[in-house]
């Protein structure tokens, strides 16, 4: 920590994809979420970690892995479908150095792509052994990255509570999973979509994690009402400490007036060759026909208008510098006023979705490089660090129960909650209630029924993934949100019919497990977990 | 669901909600009919990655597919039920079911047609301060006979309510049918509490008692921790008033001027729903690609 600091910027990158995988076939439009947010998003984080590492630049940054994006990033069907999906592009960014060979403007950029694309592929294979799970735990190692996890199934918890083992099933299995993978402890739970509600510190405080994160608001109104605001983290009475989300940093990159990513140098996500060329030429790399994105993209922001100008690289590089500077420049800005008004040195909290950088924001993660390296070197106002390191040296904190809240359009569970998908909650909420039936009913199970009762489990918990209700909100690619929702539960509901009624079909098991398999070490007594008093 | 195209606000917000508004589903997950299988237990050549799936994972050959195209949700489970949940501080959705044993059990008791020539209520209580029987009913919303489940505007953030459904009699009879479980709204603006409490964790707590052989996953480490911690915190948040830490600070003082409580919270709000507009946008987007791939845009 540099001596002079005067306070603390904790970025926070989340990173979740909804659990899609369909061992049975490859033809599937979704499929498609994964493949592409590796390549753009990822591995360029990877790249840009690892390079501050060899580097030698010491700082600190909070990743989020959820539970089914570690399932499906350390899953070997899907490593291979990657890899096949990166092969296909390889190909196809051949293909479009050839054919731009004339174009003194596109063909740096196709030539670009080309070793994006085989550097992908590479380091996939050769530096993670195809599981980048392994290049984020390497990072956690050495002391640069602080991983935390999140709910099994990124279910949006505050819309669960009506049954809350279900609460306590997501935090455990979602717990359980980051140790399965990373053979440690998390310090930190993401609550999916900020949700939080009170009650849902105790869990976590049983599960030994010593923080979590919401929107601001869930700590501004908190009650006592704290006396830091955002700057400093509140307690809960279960232990759990809680940050909340600043407003300021956030803006800066989000907001769609004056957010960085709009900036007309930046690249333009829409325009792409996918879209752009003869349909018989890119056949071979869209799906079935239907025109999808490829991943190569010649264009532009430029600004509103249809007529985009041809990207220039290093000239989105400078302004990924100068937006660098500018945010580093705010934060300083902030933090000095902050500590002249506070008597503690006050932690600004900038939690993004991780695919934000790279994916949507193509300079994203060139952008985090460079606020990093600039912050490390360049100021001495603020140091960066994670929310742990704040507890370390800030053990004492206000006691305030925070409000129930979430980071979703208005702020609390309207977005997961309205005349799109409130059909829903009757059969999860029966489902949870059925599940937690099961466990206590057939308590230590063994042999067939044990898997069935744990795949039943499994069945529950995909149906909960937040995705589902967002996807059928948003109102595209509704039916395959409708369709997961349905099987899930479908298949949840024939198992709990044939446990009951002792007719447990071993090949029915069998397929499921295949199927949806998801948490290899899935034990469903997590929902009749033994009772913790405090007497 | 996309159903709701053509029909007016009231009929959304009102609609006949169980079984209907799901639309038709394409077989199986994936859209596609093509099976292109692969083993959940193969090996990949080259991979430094242990190849062991999980356990439960079947291998070669496949089981048969028993696992049946597409299912199907029923429009209602015959149970009676009434359950609510928090959208936000001034709306709560509720939804319920009445059992077909209870219908035939009040047309029994109450003369045949009682039930279906009764009024249904739909009532709500604020029960922040005791519950439903001492509770005051803050209105009654009548309920049309294929309705299933209401969005309920709730006048006052940070408080607790609950709600009966109840059926009228058209003798004058109120029967209560079912009764909800209680949420409780957020607050909609800073505490109005300004006592503050502080505490320390400290790390010699967990040390002391995994030195005594219960470790972090023992139920009886749980639970010592637990009330430990408690006991500890109590003791610190009383030290810490005691010893003379202002209830005030900084933040507080500003607070209690009002500086926070009107035209900035407002603010700070309009702030978060621009980034949260932002942020649905940028998703909205993201997705919205996928759907004009589907239309194929050329």
């Amino acid at each position: 920590m540099k001596e002079s600091t005067k306070g603390f910027l904790a970025i926070i990158l989340h990173a979740h994809l909804p659990y899609v995988r369909h061992p049975d076939t490859t033809d599937f439009l979704e499929g498609i979420w994964l493949n592409e947010t590796i390549t753009e998003t990822y591995i360029p984080l990877l790249d840009v970690l690892n390079g501050l590492v060899a580097d030698g630049i010491e700082f600190r940054i909070t990743v989020s892995l959820s539970p089914p994006l570690m399932a499906m990033l350390s899953d070997p069907i899907l490593q291979q479908r990657y890899i096949d999906h990166i092969s296909r592009q390889i190909e196809l960014s051949e293909k479009e150095v050839q054919r731009t060979s004339w174009d003194s403007q596109i063909h740096p950029l196709a030539i670009m792509y080309r070793e994006r694309f085989y550097h992908a592929r590479e380091v996939f294979e050769s530096r993670y052994g195809r599981n980048l799970l392994n290049g984020f735990a390497h990072l956690q190692r050495s002391g640069a990255v602080e991983l935390i996890t999140s709910a099994a199934t990124h279910g949006f918890l505050p819309l669960m509570d009506l049954v809350e083992e279900s609460v306590s099933a997501q935090i455990a299995v979602g717990v359980n999973s980051y140790r399965s993978h990373f053979n440690t402890e998390p310090a930190g739970f993401w609550l999916p979509e900020c949700g939080f509600s009170p009650g849902v510190d105790q869990v976590l405080a049983q599960h030994g994690i010593k923080y979590t994160i919401t929107d601001t608001h869930g700590v501004l109104h908190a009650s006592p009402r704290p006396r830091y605001g955002v700057y400093a983290p509140i307690y809960c009475r279960s232990g759990v400490a809680v940050f909340g989300r600043d407003v300021e940093s956030s803006k800066q990159v989000w907001s769609a007036d004056e957010g960085y990513p709009g900036d007309f140098d930046y690249r333009d996500f829409y325009r792409d060759i996918g879209f752009d060329l003869d349909l018989e030429y890119v056949r071979p790399y869209i799906h079935r026909g239907t025109r999808v994105h490829t991943g190569i993209k010649y264009h532009r922001v430029t600004g509103k208008t249809d007529d985009k100008a041809v990207y220039n690289r290093q000239a989105a590089l400078n302004k990924a510098m100068i937006h660098a500077g500018n945010f580093m420049f705010n934060r300083e800005r902030q933090i000095e006023f902050l500590a002249s008004i506070l008597d503690r040195k006050p932690i600004v909290v900038a939690p993004y979705d991780a695919e934000l950088f790279g994916h949507w924001w193509f300079e994203g993660p060139e952008w985090l490089d460079m606020l990093i390296r600039k912050s490390v070197s360049e100021q001495n106002i603020y140091t960066l660090i994670t929310p742990s390191d704040y507890l370390r040296i800030y053990e004492r904190n206000q006691v305030a129960t925070p409000s129930m809240s979430s980071w979703g359009y208005k702020g609390y569970c309207e977005v997961w909650l309205n005349e799109t998908n409130d059909w829903i909650y009757r059969h999860l909420h029966r489902a949870s209630r059925q599940m937690v039936e099961l466990a206590r009913k057939y308590r230590r199970a063994d042999g067939l029924l044990r898997r069935a009762l744990n795949q039943a489990a499994r069945e529950l918990l995909l149906a909960q993934s937040s995705d589902w209700a967002f996807i059928m909100k948003t109102g595209t690619m509704v039916d395959y949100a409708v369709r997961r929702t349905r099987n899930h539960l479908g298949r949840f509901s024939e198992l709990y019919s044939q446990i009951t009624q002792n007719r447990v079909d071993p090949e029915y098991v069998a397929h499921l497990e295949w199927k949806d398999a998801i948490f290899e070490n899935m034990d469903y007594s997590v929902y009749a977990p033994q009772r913790v008093s405090a007497s | 669901m996309q159903d709701s195209a053509g029909m007016t606000g009231r009929e959304k917000k009102n609609r006949i909600e169980m079984g209907e508004d799901i639309p038709a589903i394409q077989n199986t997950d994936s859209p596609s009919g093509l099976y292109t299988l692969e083993s959940p237990g193969r090996s990949i050549p080259g991979s430094s990655i242990p190849a062991e799936r999980p356990a439960f994972a079947v291998q070669e050959p496949l089981p048969p597919a028993p696992d049946p195209p597409e299912y199907f949700l029923p429009r209602r489970y015959d149970e009676t039920i009434l359950s609510l949940m928090v959208r936000d501080p001034y709306w709560v959705y509720a939804y319920w079911d009445i059992s077909t044993t209870d219908v035939c059990r009040i047309d029994r008791d109450h003369g045949y047609g009682a039930w279906s020539a009764g009024s249904k209520i739909l009532r709500v209580y604020d029960v922040t301060d005791g519950g439903a029987h001492l509770g005051r009913a803050l209105m009654n919303i009548g309920i049309g006979d294929d309705s299933a489940s209401w969005y309920i505007n709730v006048p006052e953030a940070n408080r607790a309510y609950c709600a009966d459904m109840v059926l009228i009699t058209p003798a004058g009879r109120e029967i209560v049918l079912a009764r909800s479980n209680s949420v409780f709204t957020p607050r909609d603006g800073v505490s109005d509490v300004i006592d503050e409490e502080w505490m320390v964790l400290r790390e010699y707590d967990r040390l002391y008692w995994m030195s005594a052989g219960f470790g972090p996953s023992s139920p009886e480490f749980q639970r010592r921790f637990v009330a430990r911690a408690m006991k500890h915190r109590l003791l610190m948040g009383s030290q810490l008033l005691a010893a003379g830490f202002s209830p005030a600070g900084p933040w507080g003082a500003e607070h209690s001027k009002g500086g926070m409580s009107g035209g900035s919270r407002i603010r700070l709000r309009a702030e978060i729903s621009k980034i949260d507009n932002a942020r649905a946008e940028m998703s909205n987007t993201n997705r919205a690609r996928h759907q004009q791939n589907r239309t194929g845009r050329s």
